[in-house]
């Protein structure tokens, strides 16, 4: 990928489940290499934003582009590059760590000697490697979690998208996922981040865009957000976004 | 070559998820537990048919094969118009005329006795048949100067008060019904589990055409219930006591065309249905559990009454269970049941469409 295009760039995006607006115009610019965490309320065009972004949703209006590439002209070619952490574990359960991940090198047009020394190598980062043979379904909720975090990995992509990946993770998983994160990201490689674990977006990521209903409502980095004499970054989007419960 | 890999790996995990959840086995249990239960134990129960009256008209040669036969109850009136007013007045099920010997034969049914009639119907024709000179077949009968104007099936060839009788009709609809559970069980189940656990939004994500990831599917699939055909097949032999006397490759690929039909069908109902509870409903009771008892799997479809013999015939299984009757009693060819096999041919493309084009846009919305 060219150093000068653009990791992810969105123009005027409009998205609405029948009665409802998920998005309404967000216009971002994210730089290759760049770790961005999108904060924001529950229901506020989060996962939207991601299923856009992955190609999984195709129903918009407006313009996205991931690494330079429209996301609804080329959405195969997208789909190569990227690697999308889901919020839920969609694993096949009954099949082993092992399989969930063939599967995917398979599906990424790895041949089996590769996806098998692929998998061995990020399952070993992760601390995995000695149940890869289990079924899914014997493993705990970290487990798993932390099994999609393998998969998402598995094919070395450009560009991940972890869609709030260390919820009902322990702390040390949650510590070798980030270490992982990070080594992933000092490749020049990007991620776009959505948590509500605030202090893990503040400490992996040098910009932060706040949505609230469907709209972009801060941008910039954790510094820049705290001007109004916030002390934390959560203060931050409770003024931004207000304490009252979503309703969407 | 970058489709083909995936195609390869969707295959493997669908295979591999088939075993991995027992469905393979349970589908297989299952269809012969349910064939046993409700064919096999309900037949030993069956009280014979022999008992019911049948009029046949004095001097003919048709009355003279009846009244001597033990399968039929005949009773000889003097002539025609009497033998008439007899199932006119319900004295009578049926009765049996002939104009001249060698000539037509016609047989007049109380139809209002419904599958009674039929038993009646099938017990004139079997001891006709058994009366001719090769007593093999309807041709048989034709031969030896009974030219049936009624249409003979073939499940009438099978003599009904052999005791072994049910158990061939079972063993030959075997197959048909492993493919009925197995098309089931792996799509239509197995489509809403992956839209449960989210697999399938997983595999949307896959860089490739989603119509790689669909055909992966039902190529994996057909190909589990080429191998249920075969076992089927072998369960009849060892189980049923019945040997297929056609070619078993006509069995398969009618086995093929209906799995692939009715998986694409599957896949269409499940790709909008909520839940495992909601497709039972909108799957079960409408589709699943009239095939299994009218397409002549378990029962022969000559029994019912006209109006459901024609019912029974929209459904795609009653075809594949004539070719499977065919195959196992017949010695049947492809040219003998070419109708059926197009049919079915016709049904597999359409529902595979369907499916494809329904799962598709299902991974597509989300």
């Amino acid at each position: 990928m060219d150093k000068n295009t653009k990791s992810v760039s969105v123009k005027g995006l409009w998205v609405s489940y029948g009665k409802v607006t998920a998005l309404r115009g967000i216009d971002i610019e994210l730089e290759l290499g760049q770790p961005v965490a999108i904060l924001g309320p529950n229901g506020a065009g989060k996962t939207t934003l991601i299923n856009i972004l992955s190609t999984m949703l195709k129903r918009f209006e407006g313009q996205a582009l991931v690494a330079g590439m429209d996301v609804q002209k080329n959405s195969i070619k997208v789909r190569s590059l990227i690697g999308l952490m889901p919020q839920d574990n969609n694993l096949y359960e009954p099949l082993s760590g092992m399989d969930n991940l063939l599967l995917q090198g398979a599906l990424h047009n790895m041949n089996k000697k590769a996806s098998k020394e692929a998998a061995n190598d990020v399952l070993k980062r992760i601390g995995l490697l000695e149940v890869a043979g289990r079924p899914v379904s014997t493993y705990s909720g970290g487990m798993k979690r932390r099994l999609v975090y393998a998969r998402t990995m598995l094919h070395n992509p450009q560009i991940i998208f972890l869609d709030e990946p260390t919820t009902g993770l322990d702390v040390q998983s949650r510590h070798v996922l980030w270490e992982d994160v990070d080594c992933f990201s000092s490749q020049n490689r990007s991620i776009i981040l959505t948590t509500h674990y605030i202090e893990e977006a503040e400490r992996f990521c040098k910009r932060i865009i706040v949505i609230d209903k469907g709209r972009v409502v801060a941008d910039g980095s954790p510094e820049v957000l705290k001007t109004n004499g916030e002390k934390t970054l959560e203060e931050v989007i409770l003024n931004l976004t207000g304490k009252e419960l979503t309703k969407q | 070559m970058k489709s083909l890999t995936a195609f390869l790996g969707i295959m493997r995990n669908e295979i591999l998820m088939q075993f991995k959840t027992k469905l393979f086995v349970l589908s297989l249990i299952n269809s012969i537990v349910v064939v046993i239960l409700f064919g096999y134990l309900a037949g030993l129960q069956a009280q014979p048919m022999n008992h019911l009256r049948v009029g046949v008209v004095e001097g003919t040669p048709v009355a003279e094969i009846l009244t001597e036969s033990v399968e039929v109850n005949a009773i000889v009136f003097s002539d025609a118009k009497k033998a008439e007013e007899a199932v006119l007045s319900g004295e009578v099920i049926a009765s049996v005329f002939t104009q001249v010997q060698g000539g037509k034969l016609t047989v007049l049914l109380d139809d209002t006795q419904g599958a009674a009639a039929r038993a009646a119907l099938s017990n004139i024709t079997t001891v006709l048949i058994k009366a001719s000179p090769r007593g093999q077949n309807a041709q048989d009968a034709q031969e030896a100067g009974f030219t049936a104007t009624l249409e003979i099936r073939e499940a009438w060839e099978l003599d009904m008060n052999d005791p072994t009788y049910l158990l061939r009709l079972l063993g030959a609809g075997l197959a048909p019904m492993i493919v009925l559970s197995n098309a089931f069980v792996f799509s239509g189940f197995t489509l809403i589990s992956e839209k449960t656990s989210g697999t399938i939004f997983f595999l949307a994500l896959a860089p490739i055409s989603r119509i790689w990831i669909i055909l992966g599917k039902l190529v994996a699939n057909t190909l589990l219930i080429a191998i249920s055909t075969i076992l089927a097949v072998i369960i009849a032999i060892y189980l049923f006591g019945v040997t297929p006397t056609g070619s078993l490759w006509l069995l398969i690929l009618a086995a093929l065309l209906t799995g692939l039909g009715l998986m694409g069908l599957c896949y269409a109902i499940s790709a909008y249905v909520k839940d495992e509870r909601t497709f039972r409903v909108v799957a079960g009771l409408p589709l699943m559990m009239p095939m299994m008892f009218l397409s002549g799997i378990m029962y022969p479809v000559a029994i019912f009454p006209e109006w459901l013999q024609s019912l029974s015939r929209i459904f795609p299984l009653t075809w594949m269970v004539e070719i499977s009757h065919s195959v196992f009693f017949k010695g049947a060819t492809l040219i003998d049941i070419w109708q059926p096999m197009a049919l079915l041919g016709i049904f597999a493309i359409a529902m595979t469409l369907l499916g494809g084009f329904t799962v598709s846009r299902l991974m597509r919305i989300q």
